[in-house]
C-alpha cells in the first residue's frame, strides 16, 4: 500500500534495467564492493555542516564507539544544511534511509508530524532518556511523543558595539521595550540602528501571545494585542529609527553589524569568529551581554537533534548510538571546540563553561552558558511549524516591509494558518 | 595605397565611431563583469573588512586561494569534477549525434512522435523528477557511483534538436557521394556527418561544460561518500555555519568559474560558427 | 520491385532505430519516465514518507482554491516580460560586438561572464550589491541622493524588477552569441550593397540584418520562454519568493511544496499547470513566427 504510485513507475523501470544495465553497468564502479561484509550492523549516521571544522573529532568519537561495540560499524556522512531535507526524503523514498540524522527543532517536528520518525518517548529506555535538561528534551515532543534526543545548544548572546554606545553616550538595553523607547535617540545621535527586531512570529512568542490553540486546531494571534504590538513596531519603522527589512534574519543583520551600522546582534557565540575573520575593525570594538527579551523573559536557543527514522532497519542500535553521541563526556568534549552549550544536565554544569573571563571568545561561551538558563526552542509543538511561522511573518512583510493594511494583514495569516492547520488534521 | 589607408584611419566619423562603441562596451562589461572582478579582488584581500570598498594593496594576499586549497582538498574535488564532466559531455555529444542523424537525413516510422516527444520533454516538468530518478538509480545499483551523478542529466533533448538543425545543413551531395561510394550508414555518419557538424558540438560541449560543473546538488543526494563529489557540492561546505568564512567561499568561487571561462574561450570561434550552421536549417 | 522498396524501407526504419537507441533509451529512462511518474502522482496525495492515496483531481481544486497559487501563476506570466527585453537588448549587444575592433574578444569574454557565474556566486554577488547597506545603496547615500536606504531585494516593488534585472544579466551573454552567430552569417555584399544603394546604418540594420535574424529570435525567444516560466535559480538563492510572496514563481512554489511540506502530489499537480503555462506561451511564440515569416529567414 505505502508506495503503490511509484511501484508502477517500478515495474517499467526493471523492466528497462536490464536493456540499460548492458551499456551502463560496464564500467561498474569499484567503490560497490563496499558494504556487503555479512553479520555486522552498519549505521548510518548523518550530520550537518560538521565535518569542515570537526572531522577529527567525530572520527575520533565513531572509532571509539565501533571498539566499544564489536559488530557495530558507523558511516558518517555529511550534509551541507540546505540540501539535508532533500537528500533524506529521496533516501527514505528510495529505502535506503538512514538510521541516525541531525536536523533542528522544526525540521524533526516537520518529519515527525508526517510519521517519519521513531518516537523516543517510547522506544529508548528510561535511563537513555534520563540524561537531558527537562526542557529540552521536550523541544521535539508532539502530544506525549518526543522524536529527538537534544543534542547542541547555540543560544543567542548579544554582541554589541561599544564605540556605537559611546558615542550615543547611551546605555546597553535589555529588552525590546527599552530597545523601542530608545532607537529613535540613538539613530539620531549615531546615524546607526540601535537593534532590529525579531521575527514577528517570534516577537508574539517573546511577548508572551498565544499563537495557536491548545488543542492545536485553530490561530489565536489576531487580536488587538498583536495589532498594538505590530503597529508600535510600525511606527518607528515609518519613523526610519529601525529597519524596516531583515527582522531576525541574523545573516543579514550580522552583515550589518559588520559594517558598523547596526549596534547590536542576538545570534550564537559562533559568530565571533565570523566578526573576527570578516570585519577585524568591528572585532575590537565588541562586547558580549544577554540578547533583548521580550515580557516572556526568554531568548532563543535554536537547538540541533538527533533523530531516528522510522525506515532505519536497526532501531535499537541506531538509538544506543545516538544517545551515545549525545552523551554528557561527548557533548562535553564536542563544546570545548567551539562556542556551543550541551543539552545534558550533568555537560551544562560543568566548570568549563564558566571558567575564562578574561578572552571575548571565553566571555561568549559563559554568556552562552547564563543565556541557557532563560532560554528555548521557540516551539509549537505540532508539526510544519515552519509553514506556520512563514505565514504569520508574512504578516511583517506585508505591513512592515509593502505598507499594507495591518489588520487585514492580520486577518489573512489568521486564514492562512487556519487553512494549515486543517489540513493538518485531515 | 598607403595615403589611402591613411586616409581611411583618419577618417573622423569611424574614430567617433569607434571611440563610441568603445565607451559603450566598456559601460556594458562594468555591468556584465563588475560583479564579477568585486568577488576577485574580495578573494584576494585579507584581513580588510568586507564590506569596504577600499581596496589597499597592503591587503592583498593569496592566502585565501591557498587557505581553500588545502582546507578542502581541492585537487581531488577538481579530479572528481572533472571526471563527471568530461563522461557526460562525451554520453550527451556521441549519443545526441547519434540520435539526431536518423532525425535530419532518414525517413522511417514514428519519426515525427520521436520529434515532438523530445520536443514535449524540454516543457514539462517533473516535480517528482529527483526522487524517480533517485529510485532508478537506486535499483540500477548505481548509487554512491559517478555512473549515478551522471547518467540522469547526460543526454539531454536540447542536444538533440540543436544536432538535427545543424545535420540538416550538410550538403546533401557529401551524403549521396558516400552512398554511391558504398559506404555504410554508420561509415557515413561517422565520416561524412560528425565532422560536419563539429562547431555545433563545440556549442554543446560549452553547455554542458557549465551545466554539469556547476551542478551540485544531484551528486549529494546520489554520492554518499563525500571524497567523489565535485567541485560546486563540495564548495556548498563552506557556506556552514561553523566553517563560513567569506575569503574561501570568494577564493573557491573564482576557483571554479576560472575553468569554464577557458572552456568558452577555447570554444569561442567555433561556437559562433557552431549556432549560426544549427539554427538555420 | 515494390517488396524490395519494403524491405528496404524496414532495414532503413531499423538502421535508424539502431542509431537512435542509446540515446533514447536514456531519455526514456531518465527523463520521460519521471515526467510520467510526475503525471501519476498528481493524482495523489503522496508525501513519500506518510501514507499514499488516490485523491483524484482534488490537488487541481486545491490549487485554483489556493490564494499563494494563483499569485505564483501571475508572476511567473509576469515574468516573462523579460523575454522580449533580454531579446532586444542581446540582439543590440550583438550588433556592437560583431563590430571588427581590436580587443573585441576580450569584451564577448567578459559579457558572458555571467553566463558561466554559478548560482552561489550570483547570490554572494547581488546580494552584496542589493543589500540596505550595499554598493547602490552606499553610492546614493554618499552622493546624497536618498536619506534612507532602498530596499531593492526586499521590497514589494523592487524584488521582481531586481530579479528580473538578474535574469537579464544573466541571459544578456548566451543570447548574444546567439544572434553573433546570426549576423555572422550574413554575406558582408549585402550591406555593402545596401550602403552604396545609399542606405545608412540604421537602414541596414532594419532592412537587412533583422530580417535575416528571424530564425534566431524565434529560436531565442522560444527557449526563452521556456526557461522564463521555469525561473527557480534566482529566485531560491536571492528572495525565497519574498516579500509576501511578491516573487513567488510557479515553479519556486512547487519545489516548497515538495521539498518543504512534502506534498508531492499536489507539487506534480502545480507543475502540471506551469507545463500548460509554458505550451501556451510557446505557441503564442510559434504563431508570432509563422504569421513574421520567421522560420524561412535563410
Amino acid at each position: 500500500m505505502k508506495k503503490r504510485v511509484l511501484s508502477i513507475v517500478l515495474c517499467g523501470i526493471m523492466a528497462l534495467s536490464s536493456l540499460t544495465g548492458c551499456g551502463s553497468s560496464a564500467s561498474g564502479d569499484s567503490a560497490k564492493a563496499a558494504g556487503t561484509a555479512a553479520a555486522e550492523t552498519t549505521i548510518e549516521f548523518w550530520t550537518i555542516d560538521l565535518k569542515a571544522s570537526f572531522g577529527d573529532f567525530f572520527n575520533d568519537m565513531i572509532a571509539k564507539y565501533e571498539a566499544d561495540n564489536p559488530g557495530v560499524k558507523i558511516n558518517w556522512t555529511d550534509v551541507p544544511y540546505d540540501d539535508i531535507k532533500s537528500k533524506l526524503v529521496t533516501a527514505v523514498a528510495g529505502g535506503t534511509a538512514p538510521d541516525v540524522v541531525n536536523l533542528n527543532t522544526q525540521m524533526t517536528l516537520t518529519l515527525a508530524a508526517q510519521g517519519a520518525l521513531v518516537d523516543l518517548n517510547k522506544e529508548a529506555t528510561e535511563e537513555q532518556k534520563s540524561i537531558y535538561t527537562e526542557s529540552l528534551w521536550k523541544s521535539a515532543s508532539i502530544g506525549d511523543s518526543v522524536y529527538a534526543f537534544p543534542w547542541y545548544a547555540s543560544p543567542d548572546i548579544m554582541f554589541y558595539n561599544k564605540d556605537l554606545f559611546d558615542q550615543a553616550g547611551m546605555k546597553v538595553p535589555t529588552t525590546f521595550e527599552e530597545a523601542l523607547s530608545e532607537c529613535d535617540e540613538f539613530h539620531e545621535k549615531t546615524g546607526a540602528y540601535l537593534f532590529t527586531p525579531d521575527s514577528y512570529f517570534n516577537l508574539l512568542i517573546s511577548e508572551n501571545m498565544d499563537v495557536i490553540s491548545d488543542d492545536g486546531k485553530s490561530a489565536v494571534f489576531n487580536n488587538a494585542d498583536s495589532l498594538a504590538l505590530l503597529e508600535k513596531y510600525k511606527e518607528y519603522t515609518d519613523k526610519g529609527s529601525i529597519s524596516k527589512t531583515k527582522w531576525g534574519d541574523w545573516d543579514e543583520e550580522l552583515k550589518e553589524f559588520e559594517s558598523g551600522k547596526l549596534a547590536i546582534v542576538s545570534s550564537s557565540g559562533s559568530s565571533l569568529s565570523r566578526i573576527k575573520d570578516e570585519a577585524p575593525d568591528i572585532y575590537e570594538k565588541v562586547a558580549i551581554t544577554t540578547p533583548l527579551t521580550g515580557s516572556n523573559g526568554l531568548s532563543r536557543n535554536p537547538l540541533m537533534n538527533l533523530v531516528i527514522p522510522e525506515a532505519s532497519k536497526n532501531h535499537e542500535a541506531a538509538i544506543a548510538f545516538a544517545n551515545y553521541v549525545t552523551n554528557d563526556d561527548n557533548q562535553l568534549a564536542f563544546c570545548k571546540t567551539v562556542s556551543i552549550f550541551p543539552s545534558t544536565k550533568k555537560a551544562s554544569e560543568d566548570p568549563y563553561f564558566t571558567s575564562d573571563t578574561e578572552s571575548l571568545e571565553g566571555q561568549a561561551s559563559a554568556m552562552s552558558a547564563k543565556a541557557s538558563l532563560t532560554s528555548e526552542d521557540f516551539s509549537l509543538g505540532i508539526g510544519n511549524q515552519s509553514t506556520i511561522e512563514d505565514a504569520i511573518n508574512r504578516v511583517y512583510e506585508a505591513v512592515i516591509i509593502n505598507g499594507d493594511d495591518s489588520k487585514q494583514a492580520l486577518d489573512q495569516a489568521e486564514a492562512d494558518v487556519n487553512a494549515i492547520l486543517a489540513e493538518n488534521a485531515e | 595605397m598607403v595615403i589611402e589607408r591613411i586616409r581611411k584611419r583618419r577618417n573622423p566619423k569611424k574614430l567617433f565611431g569607434d571611440i563610441f562603441a568603445y565607451l559603450l562596451l566598456i559601460f556594458i562589461a562594468v555591468i556584465c563583469a563588475g560583479p564579477f572582478i568585486w568577488l576577485l579582488l574580495s578573494s584576494l584581500r585579507v584581513g580588510a573588512n568586507i564590506y569596504s570598498l577600499d581596496f589597499k594593496l597592503s591587503d592583498f594576499s593569496l592566502e585565501n586561494f591557498t587557505g581553500v586549497i588545502s582546507y578542502m582538498n581541492l585537487p581531488m574535488y577538481v579530479g572528481n569534477t572533472v571526471i563527471i564532466t568530461v563522461a557526460a559531455i562525451v554520453l550527451d555529444v556521441v549519443f545526441s549525434a547519434m540520435c539526431a542523424y536518423p532525425l535530419a537525413m532518414m525517413d522511417f516510422k514514428g519519426k515525427n512522435i520521436i520529434f515532438g516527444t523530445l520536443v514535449a520533454t524540454m516543457i514539462i516538468p517533473a516535480a517528482a523528477g529527483m526522487i524517480v530518478n533517485y529510485l532508478i538509480i537506486s535499483k540500477l545499483h548505481l548509487l554512491n557511483t559517478f555512473l549515478g551523478v551522471i547518467l540522469p542529466s547526460s543526454v539531454k533533448a536540447f542536444s538533440i534538436i540543436l544536432m538535427r538543425q545543424a545535420y540538416l545543413g550538410v550538403p546533401k551531395e557529401l551524403v549521396e557521394a558516400a552512398r554511391i561510394d558504398g559506404a555504410g550508414e554508420l561509415r557515413t555518419w561517422a565520416q561524412i556527418m560528425v565532422p560536419g557538424i563539429m562547431p555545433s558540438i563545440s556549442t554543446i560541449i560549452i553547455f554542458d561544460f557549465i551545466g554539469n560543473w556547476n551542478s551540485f546538488l544531484w551528486p549529494i543526494i546520489v554520492l554518499q561518500d563525500p571524497n567523489k563529489y565535485p567541485l560546486a557540492t563540495a564548495l556548498q561546505y563552506l557556506n556552514g555555519s561553523f566553517s563560513y568564512k567569506f575569503g574561501y567561499v570568494a577564493a573557491g568561487t573564482i576557483i571554479s568559474i576560472i575553468p569554464v571561462l577557458i572552456v568558452f574561450m577555447v570554444c569561442q570561434k567555433n561556437y559562433i560558427e557552431a549556432v549560426s550552421g544549427a539554427v538555420k536549417g | 520491385m515494390r517488396t524490395k522498396t519494403a524491405t528496404m524501407k524496414t532495414r532503413r526504419t531499423i538502421n535508424a532505430y539502431g542509431f537512435m537507441a542509446p540515446a533514447l533509451i536514456l531519455i526514456l529512462v531518465f527523463t520521460i519516465i519521471p515526467i510520467i511518474g510526475s503525471l501519476i502522482l498528481m493524482f495523489y496525495d503522496y508525501s513519500v514518507l506518510g501514507t499514499t492515496k488516490f485523491i483524484g483531481i482534488k490537488n487541481f481544486v486545491k490549487a485554483f482554491q489556493d490564494r499563494v497559487f494563483l499569485i505564483s501563476i501571475k508572476n511567473s506570466v509576469l515574468f516573462v516580460i523579460v523575454v522580449p527585453i533580454i531579446q532586444i537588448l542581446s540582439i543590440l549587444l550583438a550588433v556592437l560586438v560583431n563590430r571588427n575592433l581590436p580587443g573585441m574578444n576580450v569584451f564577448r569574454t567578459l559579457f558572458y561572464i555571467p553566463v558561466v557565474t554559478s548560482m552561489v556566486a550570483v547570490s554572494i554577488i547581488w546580494g552584496f550589491i542589493f543589500d540596505s547597506n550595499g554598493v547602490i545603496n552606499n553610492f546614493l547615500q554618499n552622493a546624497g541622493i536618498i536619506s534612507m536606504p532602498l530596499g531593492f531585494l526586499s521590497s514589494k516593488f523592487g524584488a521582481m524588477p531586481c530579479i528580473m534585472f538578474i535574469t537579464v544579466w544573466q541571459g544578456l551573454g548566451y543570447y548574444m552569441m546567439m544572434y553573433l552567430a546570426g549576423l555572422q552569417g550574413i554575406p558582408g555584399e549585402l550591406c555593402e550593397a545596401a550602403r552604396i544603394d545609399g542606405a545608412d546604418s540604421l537602414k541596414v540594420f532594419t532592412r537587412i540584418k533583422l530580417p535575416l535574424l528571424k530564425p534566431y529570435i524565434w529560436f531565442c525567444s522560444l527557449n526563452s520562454v521556456i526557461s522564463a516560466v521555469g525561473v527557480f535559480d534566482v529566485v531560491f538563492v536571492l528572495t525565497k519568493g519574498g516579500p509576501n510572496n511578491a516573487t513567488m514563481v510557479i515553479n519556486y512554489y512547487s519545489y516548497t511544496k515538495a521539498f518543504s511540506d512534502f506534498q508531492f502530489g499536489y507539487a506534480a499537480a502545480i507543475g502540471a499547470v506551469q507545463a500548460i503555462v509554458t505550451t501556451l506561451l510557446s505557441i503564442t511564440v510559434f504563431a508570432y513566427g509563422k504569421k513574421g515569416g520567421m522560420t524561412n529567414g535563410d
